[in-house]
């Protein structure tokens, strides 16, 4: 009898992959699309 | 071989998967088949892992390891992040927020905390001593964010100083990073906003405190009327032309306007006018005791945790809407807690003082404390720094043994506020350290909403 196959890990997008908005065209997080200044405590 | 989970793993467990999520890098797996060997090593909690085989193939375990979810040594990781930390403070790399009008501003928000009879206007003589400042430096690039106050009431500098920095940079082999502006965004008419992004500001930040009727008590001018619409108009006049910016639009909001009623409304109505503009990008902020007195007292929150779960509701209706909010932008990578005051590159410039010097400081909160000043720049563009100084600019990485695993390292560096570490003598942790699995559970969902 055949072992029953042993479903893999799922990858799943990252958040890098989905905030476009955060992502400059190098693939790294933009941070001049954040403001300065006006930083919350 | 034997590795160990990277301390910035988190492993949670919804329904009968296991996810692992990676902060280093916010990769993330899932895995539900019980018989699969990670997660049996999970169900054990199991510290070490041993290299292991999927179907006789070895794909599972290479991706986690190539990926830093295992590691061999968690020195390996605490060497990314020192690296990612030094990259940031590096003095190649000068990061300014300019003050062009001081405190002055058109508005008298409720709450605001500043002193807005500190004003004076930055001029030709202010942008030569800052030349010759960069002119001193051997940067490769150089960012400058405006602040005030109100900056668009000194428009005029700010076009020249980043013309002036664009053509400098040209000449002394540096680049001028695209610049961000905090702003009222009562002058940002779209004649501003196009000759100022030609500029190479392409960031605002613009404060909507709810619907008109809020926001104008709010956000009143200096005559007491109202702002809205002005404000308003603008934003949606900008929201067609087609240029690439980023505007994160605030809202200060209390248990009056942050009701579920008013906070859907709200939400709504900026998802119908803006018909889900991603370069808006959403920020609400519970108003605390920004400044003492009566006049909004009443309206503040009371308590920060009341507050706190409130922020991240209006968040999450955001997000569920598929709207954009700075909260999932900021977790996307290094430093999104990392206090700007603490970075050795990194400083607050005001106008010139009567000494013909530019005066320095740290934080843009503490504006009135005296050990925020901590220097200034002479007028032959020279840094003198006072005894302030090293107050502020604190290497804490790693310092305070509670960093040395913490999953949250990469985005703080044990600097997350650079006021609160001084005056609490102690690694003050940021708040989103304390909702490890909610703000994973958070990020899940926003992952899947946006597919």
């Amino acid at each position: 009898m055949s072992k029953p196959k042993v479903k893999p890990i799922v990858i799943g997008k990252s958040l890098k992959d989905v905030a476009s908005q955060a992502v400059g065209k190098d693939g790294k997080v933009d941070r001049t699309r954040v403001t300065k200044g006006d930083c919350v405590k | 071989m034997n590795y160990s989970f990277a301390f910035t793993v988190s492993k949670i467990k919804i329904g009968n998967s296991w996810i692992l999520f990676n902060w280093l890098n916010t990769q993330n797996i899932s895995i539900e088949d019980s018989s699969h060997p990670l997660y049996q090593m999970l169900e054990a909690g199991d510290k070490k892992v041993k290299p292991f085989e999927v179907n006789g193939f070895y794909n599972d375990f290479e991706y986690l390891r190539d990926n830093h979810f295992f590691v061999e040594n968690q020195e390996v990781i605490r060497n990314i992040v020192r690296s990612q930390y030094l990259e940031i403070i590096d003095g190649k790399n000068i990061s300014v927020t300019m003050m062009p009008v001081n405190q002055a501003c058109n508005c008298r928000c409720l709450y605001c905390y500043e002193d807005h009879s500190k004003s004076g206007l930055m001029g030709d003589a202010d942008l030569a001593v800052f030349q010759r400042f960069i002119e001193r430096q051997d940067i490769s690039s150089l960012r400058i964010d405006y602040f005030g106050g109100e900056p668009l009431l000194n428009i005029d500098f700010i076009k020249k100083c980043n013309e002036g920095m664009i053509a400098l940079g040209k000449k002394r082999g540096f680049s001028l990073t695209p610049s961000s502006m905090t702003t009222n965004g009562y002058y940002l008419t779209r004649d501003n906003f196009l000759s100022l992004y030609d500029l190479r500001i392409t960031s605002f930040q613009v404060t909507v405190d709810g619907d008109r009727e809020n926001h104008d008590r709010y956000r009143p001018l200096t005559n007491g009327q109202g702002t809205y619409d002005v404000i308003y108009k603008n934003l949606l006049d900008i929201a067609n032309t087609e240029r690439n910016f980023s505007l994160t639009l605030r809202t200060n909001f209390t248990p009056k306007n942050g009701s579920k009623e008013k906070r859907i409304e709200f939400l709504e109505k900026i998802k119908s006018d803006f018909k889900g503009d991603k370069r808006f990008v959403l920020m609400p902020e519970p108003i605390g005791k920004w400044k003492d007195g009566e006049e909004y007292k009443d309206e503040m929150h009371s308590s920060f945790s009341v507050a706190n779960a409130l922020r991240e509701q209006f968040q999450m209706d955001a997000e569920d809407m598929g709207l954009e909010t700075l909260s999932m932008v900021l977790l996307c990578g290094p430093e999104s807690h990392f206090c700007y005051a603490s970075k050795p590159n990194d400083m607050v410039i005001y106008p010139l003082d009567e000494y013909g010097r530019l005066p320095i400081q740290k934080c843009t909160l503490e504006v009135n404390r005296k050990n925020n000043n901590v220097g200034f720049i002479d007028s032959d563009g020279q840094l003198i720094k006072n005894e302030n100084w090293q107050k502020w600019v604190v290497d804490n990485l790693f310092v305070n043994k509670k960093c040395r695993n913490c999953f949250f390292v990469l985005n703080c560096f044990g600097n997350s506020c650079a006021y609160k570490n001084q005056s609490r003598g102690q690694t003050v942790c940021p708040r989103e350290k304390r909702q490890e699995y909610a703000l994973i559970s958070r990020i899940l969902k926003y992952i899947s909403n946006h597919q």
